[in-house]
């Protein structure tokens, strides 16, 4: 053996292909403890624990057979104390010595050669703790996002189970109301026949309650990368949805040139419709609504979504708050269920961006949120 | 489903009779490469990967079903069934042995005889009657190794292709048959394999089987060979002076003389 490799700081065996070390540096054989003589003849099985027979002999030795070379690979070698040596090592087929291998040899030819491979060895001590640790917070990981998608397909599977029974009981009660309401008109008087028609209208907003819950509980967040959307296109779609309402609020939308930006088109169709709606049902008692939206580009990759109102507005007090779920500025005067700011925000999160609103009460709100635009390479 | 295409099933040779080859734990159907050409012109040779393992439909890999060796054999069945296979003569390395037993058990009529190699029908130990080699800290250690291996060093199964710059249709060829293994899937392989216990399948098996033992193997010792051809109702037993797990990759010329040997008996 060359005496630079003899004493290189790295371990150094050639292995017939039955597995016998027919040669070794003296590097590894200190690090096994063993003399050079004791180890030479060996099955490189009295090296390894018996994890890593299995594991030579059902993937390194089938790997080295058939594509003669393997790189990288981990395992432990076993040293004459028995103390546990982490190895990394890369394996070649040797070419003898002297031989004129033709790179086109069939493999056929290669197979009466009887191969001897070249090994070599760095013993990695701490990048094996290291390793572990990464295994270990691939397995925790892994077992956690497992559990998430267990238990969040439970809740779901149990939200519409408590949906659909709160609904149909509901449905029961409403059914029962406008029974009583058609049948006892004769008996009732005034004041019981208006309970009943307010019983009649809670059982339907408690119905329009849990659907927007269920809508809400279902936003899903956006897989796979975001694709371009028009919002010009979106907002002409948002405006026939919207077109009983607007008619009927003699409502004015102005839209400004708007950008296309990345995003899933469902989402953004639903944000705008989310706040042009509210545009329009807080509208100021005294004038007819009349709604602006355009945008600016505030960063590189960023625009700013305006959707300015002139309607009753939102006290100071009150801004920060309406995007939480299930709080709600105004009363029973006002259909809703607070959750449609809440999507909002939700919606624009998904798109990595933020939403916010600048208003003063009694002169209309102006709601932004930032998006992702198109023209941004991610 | 195409079965062919799920198991990537590969006919080769001329014969009437049938030699259906099944790779073991490890590896994929490239590992009968050296064994099969020696058949080609007696028997219709064909060769497949079990759902997980080198190029099958790894979206055919169902979690449950392949936690079990039932589930693997079943794969050996439902090919024989879409290929309309008849007196089959199973071929099988290591774990594979047992896959034909189990196999052959459900169905007794498709096969003819069952040829293991390197057999085991149980890798652990459990003293004091049977010592299958590994206690079961060794089998959770190995799968660390293999997780470590996988995971850690992305390269360790990356094709490393020998030069052949005038011959670019035979590094093609070695690059389709690489041992290409995922990770999940073969360490659904190995605990099926390593943990489980089939020593009461032996005896049901009415299929006539050779059993063929390596020197020195360290996955199936020579106790458990013999194990298996006692406990089995109807083998041949040979030993194989190829040495290690793998003597159909290792000692072909071995591996294929024993196996023709035992054919011409029949």
């Amino acid at each position: 053996m060359d005496p630079a490799l003899e004493t290189a700081p790295c371990g150094y065996l050639r292995l017939s292909a039955t597995g016998i070390i027919e040669a070794v540096n003296q590097t590894l054989g200190q690090w096994i403890g063993t003399s050079i003589q004791v180890l030479e003849g060996q099955k490189i099985n009295k090296l390894l624990p018996k994890s890593g027979q299995i594991f030579f002999q059902s993937h390194v030795f089938p790997q080295l057979k058939l594509s003669g070379e393997l790189e990288e690979c981990y395992f432990e070698l076993r040293s004459h104390t028995g103390d546990r040596i982490p190895i990394l090592a890369n394996f070649r087929r040797a070419t003898p010595k002297g031989a004129n291998i033709q790179p086109s040899k069939l493999e056929e030819d290669r197979q009466k050669d009887l191969p001897t491979y070249d090994v070599i060895l760095m013993r990695v001590h701490k990048r094996k703790d290291l390793e572990n640790a990464l295994v270990q917070a691939k397995r925790q990981t892994d077992e956690a996002v497992e559990s998430l998608k267990q238990s969040n397909d439970a809740l779901s599977r149990f939200s519409g189970m408590v949906a659909h029974d709160l609904k149909s009981s509901i449905r029961q009660m409403k059914i029962f109301s406008q029974l009583a309401i058609a049948n006892l008109t004769d008996v009732l008087d005034d004041r019981s026949q208006d309970i009943l028609n307010r019983l009649n209208h809670s059982a339907d907003r408690a119905v329009y309650f849990v659907d927007k819950l269920l809508e809400y509980g279902s936003l899903e967040a956006i897989k796979g990368p975001l694709k371009p959307v028009d919002l010009n296109s979106t907002v002409e779609v948002v405006s026939k949805t919207l077109g009983d309402l607007i008619t009927e609020t003699s409502a004015t939308i102005n839209v400004g040139n708007l950008p296309t930006v990345l995003g899933l088109e469902t989402q953004l169709v639903q944000l705008f419709q989310n706040l042009i709606n509210n545009a329009l049902k807080y509208r100021a008692p005294d004038r007819q609504p009349a709604i602006e939206i355009k945008a600016t580009r505030t960063t590189n990759t960023e625009w700013t979504i305006w959707v300015q109102d002139n309607g009753m507005g939102i006290s100071p007090k009150y801004q920060d708050r309406i995007f939480d779920i299930l709080y709600r500025l105004h009363g029973s005067d006002y259909e809703g269920a607070g959750i449609g700011l809440a999507t909002c925000q939700w919606i624009v999160r998904n798109h990595h961006g933020t939403i916010g609103v600048e208003s003063q009460l009694g002169q209309g709100s102006r709601f932004y949120f930032t998006v992702l635009s198109a023209d941004v390479d991610l | 489903m195409d079965i062919s295409k799920r198991n990537n099933v590969n006919v080769l040779g001329q014969g009437n009779r049938t030699l259906l080859f099944v790779h073991g734990f490890g590896c994929d159907q490239s590992m009968w490469r050296f064994v099969t050409p020696a058949f080609d012109t007696d028997y219709k040779s064909i060769v497949f990967d079990l759902v997980g393992s080198g190029r099958s439909d790894l979206s055919a890999f169902e979690p449950k079903r392949y936690s079990q060796l039932e589930g693997y054999a079943q794969d050996i069945l439902e090919v024989i069934e879409a290929l309309g296979l008849e007196d089959v003569i199973l071929v099988g390395h290591s774990v594979s042995g047992l896959l034909g037993a189990i196999a052959a058990i459900r169905q007794p009529k498709k096969f003819s005889h069952l040829i293991m190699v390197a057999p085991s029908p149980c890798y652990l130990n459990y003293p004091p009657n049977y010592m299958g080699g590994f206690d079961r800290a060794d089998i959770d250690e190995m799968l660390d190794l293999m997780d470590k291996n996988y995971m850690g060093w992305a390269s360790f199964l990356a094709p490393v292709i020998m030069q052949n710059g005038d011959q670019p249709e035979l590094s093609q060829e070695l690059e389709e048959s690489f041992c290409s293994t995922d990770p999940i899937t073969a360490k659904a392989f190995a605990k099926a394999t390593f943990y489980s216990d089939h020593r009461a399948a032996l005896p049901k098996v009415q299929t006539p089987c050779l059993v063929m033992q390596c020197s020195d193997d360290a996955i199936a010792p020579d106790e458990v060979g013999e194990y298996m051809h006692q406990h089995l109702a109807n083998s041949t037993f040979v030993k194989l002076s190829a040495t290690g797990h793998c003597p159909h990759l290792s000692h072909p010329t071995e591996t294929i003389a024993a196996i023709r040997q035992y054919l011409d008996t029949l």
